[in-house]
């Protein structure tokens, strides 16, 4: 008797199962309507409305069905939500329905029903393994334009949503645990209320809307004398009231790396018709855990036979899953397939379902257990040491074809008979999940026995139990998820003891598979019928079978030519048959044959997730200066600068940057510029070694500069190259101030103190980051003094008061400032220092004071052509970590005297001072209003062939406002010894190639007479 | 050495408006982030077993050096851990000079003091979930068994680096530099989207 309801769809069944029938859904699948109910998953939905064909393959364009009720589903992946809500495949088995869900099914052309590319199918033995490599070979500049996009538009999965700005929210955070347990079945939840109870900070996560793994899908498996929900919902009560107990449900752990950081992937709102606005829609966790309980379960094995990816064939598993959790029947008749006791369980819960089962076709000789009786008992046909051959039908499975075999060898020894069924549910065993266990470099090893591999050494503080672990039954799967549980909060250092653990009756099985991986046929060799291993990338036997043929022995060439386990599912089905029919065809056993990597993310995972807030604006800091008020008011245009944001120049009304550049280098010669210099880095340096240590960072003297003057120093590395430059004075006898580049600021300040902590611990010195403390204003031009007089400077300001490179504490209008006299322009130059509370203030009062003056604001784009005039090296423009000071021509800053400073050693090696490095010169282009891109190579004779002999680059390059004429500088082989000779740059988009002649770098006042005003 | 106590000047949270997220409902309630207003700050470095520095320390802010990871509070006065020989003094705006005056004149061998009033911005935050806020950009353990009241830590929230304070379960200080100010602001309201969360300016 068929207990069918006839309201909502045909093959939902009148009573039973989690799902809620007060609530019924409504949703739309290729735009057809249709109801399920709250509880159901897209994929139950859709087979109690008699829907199996959900998709087309990969490479064939085949009709394909629903498989399994789990994440492991390699066909059933679609298209979710609409317009920029929308996602490409996601797996209809996980998708909990929701009112208004639209799904769409995926790689199909025009509809699901009838797809132009199911011809390949027709033509398949024409794209067999290696196919593309085989064909698509010449011409190689096919590849590009032709073959990869023709291949990409014919094969592939879903589609992104074409507006890319995915609206969702999405977040990460970071958690700390003793004992992290992925998977919430028995064995998950037992281990958690071991470790919960002892007070451990747990989490427990699962992949599933609610806990309780694969028993919710099992009516026959008692704990306490009761069906197992109870005793599920009352764990979970118990774990939901301990404050120390995390759980997590909707939530896939994908990674699991070093040091028992894992990763995980809730979906918060992806069940919801209404996202609310303020929750993301799946949040990362990133879990530093101490202890790992791994309860992943296992993962059922299809068999390997002809057209055992129709449609209608499923795993047995999954069937009973449907009727028992979902109240949904997947056929009305049907054949049950299996290698191991498990798939009767399927048969009887199909039989009480009323399906009519026709047949279990077994392979195995002589199957005895209670099972197999029952299934007797209740009149269904059991065919032993018999096996699938066929599976026929077009859309749906409709008859299979089965045949007695030689259950050794698989060969077929009886005559092949039909028998008619709409559903086959298939079982060749069981597979623990180690995938995670394997990300973790945890080793495996093959249980013949149990005919799977299992969890033998961990490279992590981890324990993988129940299923994970090759323990198949619920008491012992249970047993052994608390014992570790309690073992894991111990070694975390609470006092656990295992949790005392309900009765549990559950039906005596074998669940050890047969193993036959030759596959039983009647077909001429070479004729099968397509029997598929990789349901979701198309691979089939006769292609694993062909890739050794051709020579393919070790499994991850196999792996790599046949594309097995390549897929979104990573071959969670597929790697152990195809590791079979491989260790089959070498002759060896499957221990000899190993297996393919595990690898990151175990299942898929939004990048969205990935990605979280750190996006738009939030996806780096961005430093702002306390003085960018002001450079914001007025329309000040901004540069990168590490992270700073640095004012670049100032547009008025319709300038474009040229002009408003070339307004601002002149206006700081003609009159006055200002400066905002405040990201420059400084750092504070005290104590009775505080010159003897710039002695030994700097390639100059520093012991012998008097308190309150300025010096500017080159720093290099141990290798000999510079790497940062600087202006540092003394404050006092003991202190020092130093300033670094912008973007060199926290490298150097590190880089001080490693020396300081590791090398020269003798030393009392001590050093305080202060670029944030001060504000910094650098007022350059021959106006420069009258407008600090203006300002209502407290010191006196002429050359004897106030000589070049000197520094002293004053007051401007009453603020407190330190006033350096320096010069990055060649100018006279004064850089006020004042605490950053009252930079803006400062700036403000300058500005007012520098009116009458001509003062004009100028970014760094100006300040770069100011410096480039004079020839000042930018550190990183003109060097990038393999230039010397002698290559700069800065060899004056190289002490002779000093018995030592950083990179003394490297510097003084001879091929340091080869006269063919690359050293930097000027260059003066022929034409002076071509500007040479930067970057540019310097060649002798712009008509050699190519490869053309190259000098060297251009590092800056420049329209000298004050010159007229376009500047440049350039490291060149052996550039010093060249000066006055022309060098040509070949431009590589077919302009005519710049001539230039080689000259000095200081190109602007050689004498240095301005720096007095 | 110059005061920089002669006007009280700008902090560097001055320019960033007020701004809130209304409370959903089932949040654990709203996290608020107030601008701790203006203070003080003095970067300290010395020897941990200073004891010279120590028994100045006491007298001026109630404590002496807070042992490693730890902070000290007495009154508006603060003594924070940074690492092995550097620690970070808080006190009332206007009062830096005296407290450097008194630490610089001890004769206490090699120290150096340095004033970062203006380097810094500090946010209180409190509220339910300001450790569940604070986790979501921040990889330290942040649970109230382990980043107890009276610990202090050296970390990283988003991309930038702050000194993160435990003042009790439900009331955090952050410390950060100046020029991450707007940024952190910005991350620490849209963490805060979930619960409730509101920015208060001093």
């Amino acid at each position: 008797m068929s207990r069918m309801s006839k309201k909502q769809g045909d093959m939902r069944l009148a009573d039973g199962g989690h799902i809620n029938r007060k609530k019924p859904v409504k949703f739309t699948f290729d735009g057809k309507r249709l109801m399920g109910y709250e509880g159901d998953t897209l994929a139950s939905a859709l087979l109690a409305n008699g829907i199996h064909l959900v998709g087309r393959s990969f490479k064939y364009h085949r009709p394909r069905g629903i498989l399994t009720a789990g994440y492991d589903e390699p066909n059933a992946l679609m298209q979710i939500g609409h317009g920029a809500y929308q996602a490409p495949n996601i797996r209809a088995t996980e998708v909990s329905l929701y009112d208004g869900l639209k799904a769409v099914s995926q790689n199909r052309w025009p509809s699901l029903g009838f797809d132009i590319g199911a011809i390949n199918s027709v033509i398949g033995r024409l794209f067999p393994a290696g196919f593309y490599y085989k064909t698509f070979m010449f011409p190689a500049m096919f590849w590009k334009n032709i073959y990869e996009p023709v291949i990409r538009r014919a094969a592939g999965l879903g589609k992104a949503a074409s507006d890319h700005n995915d609206p969702d929210r999405y977040e990460k955070t970071h958690r700390h645990v003793d004992v992290l347990i992925v998977g919430g079945g028995v064995a998950g939840l037992s281990a958690a209320l071991s470790a919960g109870r002892s007070g451990a900070r747990v989490m427990i996560v699962d992949e599933g809307a609610e806990f309780g793994g694969w028993i919710l899908s099992e009516t026959n498996t008692k704990l306490d004398g009761k069906a197992a929900s109870k005793w599920i919902a009352a764990t979970i009560n118990e774990l939901a009231s301990l404050s120390n107990v995390t759980m997590l449900s909707r939530t896939q752990c994908f990674g699991y790396m070093d040091q028992n950081f894992l990763t995980l992937a809730e979906k918060i709102s992806d069940h919801l018709s209404e996202r609310p606005a303020h929750l993301p829609r799946q949040r990362l966790w990133k879990i530093r855990a101490q202890q790992v309980v791994l309860a992943q379960g296992v993962h059922e094995r299809p068999l390997v036979f002809g057209g055992n990816d129709k449609p209608g064939v499923m795993m047995a598993g999954a069937v009973r899953s449907y009727i028992n959790r979902y109240a949904v029947i997947p056929g009305h008749r049907a054949v049950i397939y299996t290698n191991n006791d498990d798939a009767y369980k399927t048969a009887l819960a199909l039989h009480h379902a009323g399906v009519k089962v026709a047949a279990v076709v077994d392979q195995r000789p002589a199957p005895s257990s209670v099972l197999v009786s029952q299934v007797m008992q209740a009149g269904i046909t059991v065919h032993n040491g018999h096996a699938v051959l066929d599976a026929k039908g077009t859309r749906h499975v409709g008859s299979i074809k089965i045949a007695a075999i030689n259950p050794a060898t698989g060969q077929v020894t009886g005559q092949p008979f039909y028998l008619d069924a709409d559903l086959v549910a298939m079982s060749g065993g069981f597979t623990p999940v180690v995938n995670l266990h394997s990300q973790a470099r945890g080793k495996i090893r093959w249980d013949e026995q149990q005919v799977c591999f299992r969890p033998s050494e961990y490279h992590e503080a981890a324990i993988c139990v129940g299923g994970c672990n090759g323990i198949f039954g619920v008491a012992d799967a249970m047993q052994d998820g608390a014992k570790a549980g309690a073992d894991a909060a111990s070694a975390a250092g609470h006092k656990a003891k295992p949790a005392a653990l309900p009765e549990v009756s559950e039906p005596d099985s074998v669940m050890r598979p047969h193993v036959l991986w030759k596959m039983p046929s009647d077909a001429v060799p070479g004729q099968e019928p397509k029997a598929f291993v990789d349901f979701q990338n198309d691979v089939t036997a006769s292609d694993i079978k062909l890739a050794v043929r051709e020579g393919y022995h070790s499994v991850e060439h196999v792996k790599r030519y046949t594309t097995n386990g390549m897929a979104t599912d990573q071959g969670k089905m597929s790697n152990i048959n195809a590791l079979g029919i491989l260790s089959d065809q070498l002759g060896k056993p499957i221990p000899d044959v190993g297996t393919t990597t595990f690898r990151y993310p175990y299942t898929p995972t939004t990048f969205g997730t990935i990605a979280g807030r750190e996006i738009k604006g939030l996806f780096d800091t961005e430093r702002l200066t306390r003085m960018d008020g002001w450079h914001r008011n007025h329309n000040a245009k901004y540069e990168h600068v590490g992270q700073w944001m640095r004012a670049w120049y100032y547009p008025k009304g319709n300038e474009t940057m040229d002009q408003a550049v070339t307004r601002e280098v002149k206006a700081a010669r003609s009159h006055a510029g200002i400066l905002d210099a405040s990201t420059l880095g400084k750092i504070d340096i005290r104590g009775k070694d505080a010159a003897e240590f710039l002695n030994r960072i700097y390639t100059n003297a520093w012991t012998s500069l008097k308190v309150g003057s300025c010096r500017y120093g080159l720093m290099l590395k141990d290798d000999g190259m510079v790497m940062d430059d600087g202006v540092t004075t003394r404050l006092g006898e003991n202190h020092f101030h130093m300033t670094t580049t912008t973007g060199g600021a926290a490298g150097v300040l590190a880089w001080l103190e490693e020396w300081l902590q590791t090398e020269w611990p003798e030393l009392e010195v001590y050093l305080t980051s202060v670029t944030e403390e001060w504000s910094v204003a650098t007022v350059s031009g021959p106006n420069a003094r009258k407008i600090l007089e203006a300002a209502g400077c407290s010191v006196s300001l002429n050359d004897a008061d106030f000589p070049f490179m000197t520094f002293q504490d004053a007051t401007l209008a009453g603020l407190p400032v330190r006033i350096f006299r320096i010069s990055f322009t060649g100018e006279l130059s004064f850089e006020i220092n004042i605490k950053a509370r009252h930079g803006l203030a400062l700036w403000r009062h300058l500005m007012q004071s520098g009116e009458p003056f001509g003062l004009t604001p100028y970014g760094t784009e100006a300040m770069h052509v100011l410096r480039a005039e004079k020839g000042f090296i930018i550190v990183g423009q003109e060097t990038d970590g393999s230039v010397n000071p002698h290559d700069l021509g800065m060899s004056w800053i190289v002490s002779k005297k000093k018995s030592d400073f950083i990179g003394k050693r490297a510097l003084e090696r001879a091929s340091m001072a080869l006269t063919n490095r690359k050293q930097l010169v000027g260059l003066k282009t022929e034409d002076p209003k071509v500007v040479i891109p930067e970057g540019a190579h310097a060649v002798l004779d712009p008509n050699q062939p190519y490869p053309m002999d190259m000098l060297g680059q251009v590092t800056s390059s420049y329209f000298s406002p004050n010159l007229g004429h376009s500047i440049a500088m350039a490291l060149l082989k052996g550039g010093h010894a060249m000066k006055g000779q022309t060098v040509w740059f070949p431009m590589i988009d077919g302009r005519k190639p710049i001539k230039a002649v080689i000259t000095d770098t200081v190109f602007y006042d050689p004498k240095g007479d301005r720096i007095n005003g | 050495m110059v005061s920089s106590a002669v006007l009280p000047g700008q902090s560097a949270l001055a320019d960033i408006p007020a701004q809130s997220h209304e409370t959903p409902k089932g949040s654990p309630g709203k996290v608020i982030i107030r601008d701790a207003g203006p203070m003080d700050l003095i970067n300290l470095r010395c020897q941990r077993d200073n004891r010279k520095i120590s028994a100045i320390l006491k007298k001026l802010a109630g404590n002496g050096l807070a042992a490693a990871n730890q902070f000290l509070k007495s009154g508006d006065r603060a003594i924070v851990c940074l690492g092995p020989d550097e620690w970070l003094i808080m006190s009332e705006a206007g009062t830096s000079s005296t407290i450097t005056a008194a630490l610089e004149t001890a004769n206490a061998g090699h120290i150096a003091t340095t004033e970062v009033s203006s380097a810094m911005g500090v946010l209180n935050i409190s509220g339910k979930a300001c450790r569940d806020l604070l986790a979501k950009h921040c990889a330290i353990d942040l649970d109230r068994s382990s980043f107890k009241a009276g610990d202090a830590a050296q970390t990283i929230f988003g991309h930038a680096g702050v000194i993160l304070l435990a003042n009790a379960d439900d009331q955090i200080t952050l410390v950060g530099r100046s020029s991450f100010m707007p940024y952190l602001v910005a991350l620490l309201v849209d963490s805060g989207v979930e619960y409730g969360v509101e920015y208060r300016p001093a």
